[in-house]
């Protein structure tokens, strides 16, 4: 076992999840169960990787996963706003949509089917904490990508975003109550696209970590329900995006076990791939029955 | 009826949209969409061999479209059909090379009730947990989906597992436990025959049961059912434990008619398409015939226009996804104002 090692690779593991949940939250708040987190970091994963290998910047890419993701979470909120279209349903579709999508581009651009594996990346640039870097411990938190402590700065925007701007107020209010928000002259659908759009974005953040931070490749299946467990995140903080992030670091730890499990010991890989899908399953029934006792006793 | 012509009515909007959107992503890949188009019909229903290679791939499309159909349709968002068909195929191969010594007709049954109750069992937990405490399903379906199918691909790979294959596979199933091929060469099997047979009994059991009444409440009007004192926990956990039977049986029906082996992997997401399979049919059962039809005849003519164009395999998929994702939206303007109209009209649909 090693104790720096698993520390670092739970940061990694938990950034992109922490900037899709910090989306999802905005969505949560408007109203919105967002089930298309998971395309929306595909999108991001895809973009990111593409421009990033086109244009020899990472920054651009980085700018690209937001643009293809904020796209996608566009159409999501257009085709829920305007056309009515049931939120699950559509949100399924555009899973399905983006993941054969992606396959699809990149077999016109690359002739690739598997995997997309560009030579000669430029690397995210990383942070070594002065400090920190030298203290035997404490080591495990310096020098990753940015991105891994982006992750933490989202929660700070989040947080002061939904709860100390006018626009998270709007955020809330519509997410509350409809009516009481459109009677005090908010434009409702204006607010849910805004909250869709920087969910999407966020996403396309957390995407970009997925497919430029860690593996430097794009595969269809990357994001492999990491959406879903961000929605996961979020149902356990209950909105709260402090609790929203306890949770990811615990997502992230468990993905990051899984994957040191198969380095370390003797364990069959496909049993510990189960941990982290099995940690959120577990995780949430012991929270909701938590809450449900307490409801009983109070 | 009106109620009817206007389903229809929306039903080929639909499918023109998601064609003409389609046509659009195949002239960006440089071939001519109507082309295609030919190829694709003229590979999958214009021959006796090409129809019943269609109607081979659409048979799980049945199952997994009914097993989805039967979860929306009381309201509940089961995404876990693919973890139930990968349990109950498993659970079919098992039996299948197993209890070899029984006979053939025996054994089939066995297999088909063992991967239907294996199925449905995967898919309580997440109803009872959200009975119980209100865990949202669609989460917890989807991660499920993960867990069943690393571990079948365990078990093959460890425990029930044939050594000097790439692809990790179980030993094969006894010949007496195969389904009868109905049109040699191609795949077409018995099991095309069930899932006909078990759609038929769903209509039925929607039309004319207490429980498909229940099941129709629920999902169009979950406070209804609770006022009127309807047991709504049991009815979820009912149509749950249905929905993921008929997952079971849709994997085990493709181990016993199509593969004679449990392989890990198997499906290319038959337990996905059938989210597009139920939505097309707007959850009818007989509806769900016509869609996996189609569904079936699209994946099936790919793999010649394949060979022959330019077209990577993806198509399918995107025309899927966009018959998903639209399958709710309202393609026209108002029309949903005129449908509800209508709907006041008609007092059945």
């Amino acid at each position: 076992m090693n104790f720096v090692d698993l520390v670092g690779v739970t940061l990694r593991q938990a950034a992109p999840l922490m900037f899709a949940a910090y989306g999802g939250l905005f969505s949560y708040h408007v109203g919105i169960i967002n089930i298309a987190l998971e395309a929306e970091m595909l999108a991001g994963a895809f973009a990111a990787l593409v421009v990033t290998a086109w244009t020899g910047n990472v920054e651009l890419g980085l700018l690209g996963a937001m643009f293809a993701a904020g796209l996608l979470g566009l159409i999501f909120s257009l085709l829920i706003e305007n056309l009515q279209a049931n939120l699950v349903t559509t949100a399924l579709g555009l899973n399905t949509l983006t993941i054969a999508f992606a396959r699809l581009l990149m077999w016109v651009a690359t002739g690739s089917r598997g995997a997309f594996v560009p030579q000669e990346l430029p690397t995210l640039p990383s942070l070594r904490i002065p400090l920190l870097s030298s203290v035997p411990v404490l080591q495990a938190f310096s020098g990753h990508s940015i991105l891994v402590y982006g992750a933490w700065l989202a929660w700070a925007f989040t947080s002061l975003l939904l709860y100390h701007t006018p626009l998270g107020l709007r955020i809330r209010a519509v997410g509350e109550n409809p009516e009481a928000a459109r009677a005090v002259g908010l434009k409702i659908k204006s607010v849910r696209i805004m909250a869709q759009l920087l969910c999407a974005v966020l996403c396309g953040v957390g995407g970009a970590q997925l497919s430029l931070g860690d593996l430097r490749l794009f595969t269809s299946g990357m994001t492999a329900g990491k959406g879903f467990i961000a929605l996961a995140a979020i149902y356990f903080g209950r909105g709260n995006p402090a609790f929203t992030t306890i949770a990811c670091v615990l997502f992230g730890f468990f993905d990051g076990l899984q994957s040191r499990l198969q380095l370390w010991t003797e364990i069959p890989p496909q049993l510990a791939q189960m941990i982290p899908f099995l940690s959120v399953v577990v995780t949430l029934v012991l929270v909701s029955w938590r809450e449900a006792h307490r409801r009983v006793r109070a | 009826m009106r109620v009817f012509l206007g389903e229809i009515a929306r039903i080929v909007l639909l499918l023109a949209v998601s064609f003409f959107v389609t046509g659009l992503i195949i002239i960006f890949t440089k071939e001519n969409p109507l082309n295609v188009f030919r190829i694709l019909v003229r590979a999958a229903v214009w021959s006796r061999q090409g129809l019943a290679e269609t109607l081979s791939a659409a048979t799980p499309l049945i199952f997994t479209g009914l097993a989805i159909a039967v979860a929306f349709k009381a309201g509940l968002f089961n995404v876990g059909v693919e973890g139930s068909l990968y349990l109950g195929a498993f659970s079919a191969a098992w039996v299948g090379f197993t209890l070899t010594h029984l006979p053939g007709w025996v054994l089939i049954s066995l297999a088909l009730l063992v991967s239907g109750l294996i199925g449905g069992l995967w898919a309580l937990g997440p109803a009872v947990a959200k009975v119980c405490y209100n865990v949202d399903e669609i989460v917890t379906t989807l991660m499920l989906n993960y867990v069943a199918i690393f571990f079948t691909t365990y078990l093959v790979t460890y425990i029930y597992g044939v050594p000097g294959f790439a692809n990790a596979m179980s030993f094969p199933i006894v010949p007496a436990a195969r389904l009868p091929r109905l049109s040699p060469p191609s795949q077409l099997n018995l099991g095309f025959v069930i899932a006909i047979l078990i759609a038929l009994v769903l209509w039925f059991i929607f039309r004319r049961t207490a429980f498909g009444y229940e099941i129709r409440m629920l999902g169009a009007n979950p406070l209804f059912v609770k006022w009127c004192g309807m047991p709504d926990t049991k009815i979820v956990i009912k149509a749950m434990f249905l929905s993921g039977f008929l997952g079971g049986v849709a994997g085990a029906i493709q181990i016993l008619g199509i593969h004679y082996r449990f392989i890990a992997n198997f499906s290319p997401g038959y337990g996905y398409t059938g989210i597009a399979v139920a939505l097309l049919a707007r959850n009818n059962p007989l509806g769900v015939l016509f869609s996996s039809f189609l569904l079936g005849a699209i994946y099936n003519g790919e793999s010649i226009v394949e060979l022959m164009t330019n077209i990577p395999m993806e198509i399918p998929r995107i025309f899927e996804g966009i018959i998903i994702a639209l399958t709710s939206a309202e393609l026209v303007m108002g029309f949903h104002l005129r449908r509800r109209r209508v709907g006041r009209q008609g007092d059945k649909g």
